[in-house]
């Protein structure tokens, strides 16, 4: 199906397909309720030295709940995503869900033994029953309709039956993904902080010294190489989805920060335009940035491939990896925009 | 016994006769003019698409091809080899359904019936995971290795018991051979999404982006396969008079039965294993060709290799040109056209016919 190949949310395919997997989960939850609704939070972590622990814990996400909770939350489980940044800030979550769990650039720095406990391969869902044997204090995920409550979980939870049964387990926070991406780690930040990460801790501090240093490099470099024009792309043998970097917090970013993105003609509401790779050198460009999902061609069959090896920045060897699930930790930002940084200082104008 | 199992039915005896008389003439143009179908439909298939290019440019792409030219480039590297599969495969798997339904003398028959794609999907699927291949080329004989091992399954169940394989028999064997398959090809996909990611491609059936090479490899037993099924008209005719009148004719059922299984098998088992499972052409254009031909096995074959190289070729072009800039997957396309047509034989009892 069309919508199978969908990249970047299978957010459609989900709504259009629940399967025997979400009933099963759904059915699971709903055995199991009578025991998450009994307080169960004796074996917390070991309290912590913090006085954040004593006086009860609250936080109001990006979609505008808000989780008060009697302790600090100590077990996490998290969305991939959500894991990848908060695990730069010293938060370890016992377990991940999540649909991206299958690319290696979504893990970022986790810790690949971390169990993940998808309720399905085609759902980013977390399995209810081993979501109740972890026994967490907090789940944490991203949103990608932050404004809209119907639709801000959908990323994890593609039906509202499935967020409000996972509610009955464990409380759910989601952190904006949308919008710009050095706004969405503040976010993060806030969370770790409350979370009780040490936000003076010597590597933190380092983290953020990087961050900054990048941060100005990336605008001088950008400014100076502003006549290169740049495309995110996620490519294969039946599609190419070019990123529309409006929709995109890191893309945007880049381009509040100088990038000369290349957008294309589709509705700004679009995260991608979809188009046959018949027409790949309709969108000509001096670096081609290619998704870094592993459905995706690599970067040799895009170079092997009859019309995407023939874009100029193909052929002439500025095609880069792009980690469409980007970080939003201060090191997981530093890092992509190293890439950047390295990617545009070899490169050359190619095109018009 | 049942009269009517033992005798053919007056409408059978009736059609056979109009049959005889509106002449092989009328018959032997259109023959003709779906082979001049194909050549308008594959240079049709050349020539249109998402890129816009001009007939000069496709002609050229053939017979002059300039390596520096984009348009041709999109013509000889992207919409030849998918018009090359979808012509193949489209006759390949029309004559394997329209052979399958008369040995099995079940009008819903599709040459899957004997659990070939369920093989084919479980051999990849344990060979992606087990054996971590990942190219096509290498995972093609697996996959055709699976299909043929399920179909045996498939017969050796069917043939258990009094009685031997008969055709209910045979397809409730399929069935329980397909579950069980896809119940082990669900299973690993389930606890290997890696292994997902990279057969999903594969799984989901389509003429597009498949390697040109491989299928060069498996082109001799589709094409030979479809030859030999052609020659079977005559047998499939008389089998299709009912069991005793076959078997008071002479005809060993039994024996006939199983060749044309066997190549079947062979002809959907490599089919599936370029361009993965793509349904629906082998249901659907048997059931066109008889509408148009009649039932008589020695036209109905010809006209489904001839009209099911049109089918999917067409319906493939026409996915490319419906939600432009983006495609419609022929396997989409052949749906939407399908199904429309087959309710409405079913309404005019046609397809009881067969």
């Amino acid at each position: 199906m069309v919508e199978d190949r969908c990249p970047h949310a299978r957010i459609s395919l989900a709504q259009s397909r629940p399967n025997r997997r979400q009933f099963a989960g759904a059915l699971a939850g709903l055995l199991a309720a009578p025991l998450a609704v009994a307080p169960a939070r004796a074996q917390s972590a070991t309290p912590a030295a913090s006085p954040d622990a004593a006086g009860g814990w609250t936080f109001t996400d990006d979609a505008g709940e808000t989780v008060t909770l009697a302790t600090r939350p100590a077990r996490i489980v998290a969305d991939l995503n959500a894991a990848s940044a908060l695990w730069d800030f010293g938060i370890r979550p016992v377990a991940v869900t999540g649909y991206t769990v299958t690319t290696d650039a979504a893990w970022g720095n986790v810790d690949r033994s971390t169990p993940v406990i998808n309720a399905g391969p085609e759902t980013g869902a977390p399995d209810l029953e081993k979501l109740i044997a972890l026994a967490p204090d907090l789940y944490v995920t991203i949103t990608w309709s932050p404004d809209n409550r119907e639709t801000a979980y959908e990323w994890t939870f593609p039906e509202p039956e499935q967020e409000a049964l996972a509610r009955e387990v464990v409380p759910i926070i989601g952190i904006s993904a949308t919008g710009l991406a050095d706004v969405n780690v503040t976010r993060f930040v806030e969370l770790a902080a409350s979370l009780g990460a040490d936000l003076s801790s010597p590597e933190l501090v380092a983290a953020r010294d990087a961050y900054d240093q990048a941060v100005a490099a990336f605008s001088t470099l950008a400014a100076e190489k502003s006549e290169l024009t740049n495309l995110f792309v996620y490519a294969d043998n039946e599609n190419e989805y070019i990123a529309n970097w409006p929709k995109w917090a890191d893309l945007a970013w880049y381009e509040a920060l100088g990038l000369n993105i290349v957008k294309p003609d589709v509705a700004d509401t679009e995260y991608w335009l979809q188009q046959s790779p018949e027409l790949a050198g309709s969108y000509p460009s001096d670096l081609l940035f290619q998704s870094t999902r592993m459905e995706v061609l690599s970067l040799d069959e895009l170079k092997a491939h009859p019309t995407y090896g023939r874009l100029p920045a193909v052929e002439a060897g500025q095609a880069q990896a792009w980690n469409q699930d980007f970080i939003l930790s201060y090191q997981g930002l530093t890092a992509a925009l190293d890439t950047l940084i390295a990617a545009l200082t070899s490169a050359e104008k190619i095109t018009e | 016994m049942d009269a009517r199992i033992a005798t053919p039915s007056p409408a059978r005896v009736s059609a056979v006769a109009r049959q005889r008389r509106s002449g092989g003439a009328f018959k032997l143009l259109g023959l003709v003019v779906g082979l001049l179908g194909v050549a308008v439909v594959a240079l049709l298939s050349l020539r249109i698409g998402s890129l816009d290019l001009s007939t000069q440019d496709a002609w050229n792409a053939i017979f002059n091809f300039d390596l520096g030219s984009y348009e041709q480039t999109v013509v000889r590297e992207l919409r030849l080899p998918r018009t090359i599969v979808a012509l193949a495969i489209g006759a390949s798997l029309a004559v394997a359904g329209a052979t399958m339904q008369a040995v099995t003398r079940n009008p819903l028959a599709d040459p899957y019936i004997l659990g070939v794609s369920s093989g084919a999907s479980f051999a990849i699927v344990t060979v992606v995971y087990y054996g971590g291949l990942s190219a096509p080329r290498h995972y093609v004989w697996f996959a055709f290795a699976g299909a043929l091992a399920a179909a045996a399954l498939v017969f050796v169940i069917g043939s258990a018991g009094a009685g031997g394989p008969t055709p209910v028999k045979l397809a409730l064997a399929g069935v329980v051979i397909s579950s069980a398959l896809g119940a082990w090809t669900s299973a690993l996909l389930l606890l290997d999404e890696a292994t997902l990611d990279t057969v999903r491609f594969w799984l989901a059936g389509s003429v597009v982006g498949r390697d040109l090479p491989t299928f060069w490899l498996v082109s001799p037993v589709l094409l030979g396969g479809s030859l030999l099924c052609l020659l079977l008209g005559h047998q499939l005719n008389v089998l299709n008079l009912g069991e005793e009148t076959a078997a008071a004719l002479g005809m060993h059922t039994g024996r006939i039965r199983i060749v044309a299984a066997v190549i079947v098998v062979l002809i959907t088992g490599a089919a599936v294993a370029v361009a993965g499972p793509i349904g629906f052409v082998g249901l659907a254009v048997p059931h066109m060709v008889r509408a148009i031909v009649g039932v008589d096995y020695r036209w109905v074959l010809p006209y489904s290799f001839v009209y099911g190289a049109i089918f999917l070729t067409a319906a493939d072009i026409v996915g490319r040109v419906i939600a432009r800039p983006s495609e419609l997957q022929a396997g989409i396309v052949t749906a939407f056209v399908g199904v429309p047509f087959l309710v409405y034989l079913a309404r005019r009892r046609r397809v009881a016919d067969s």
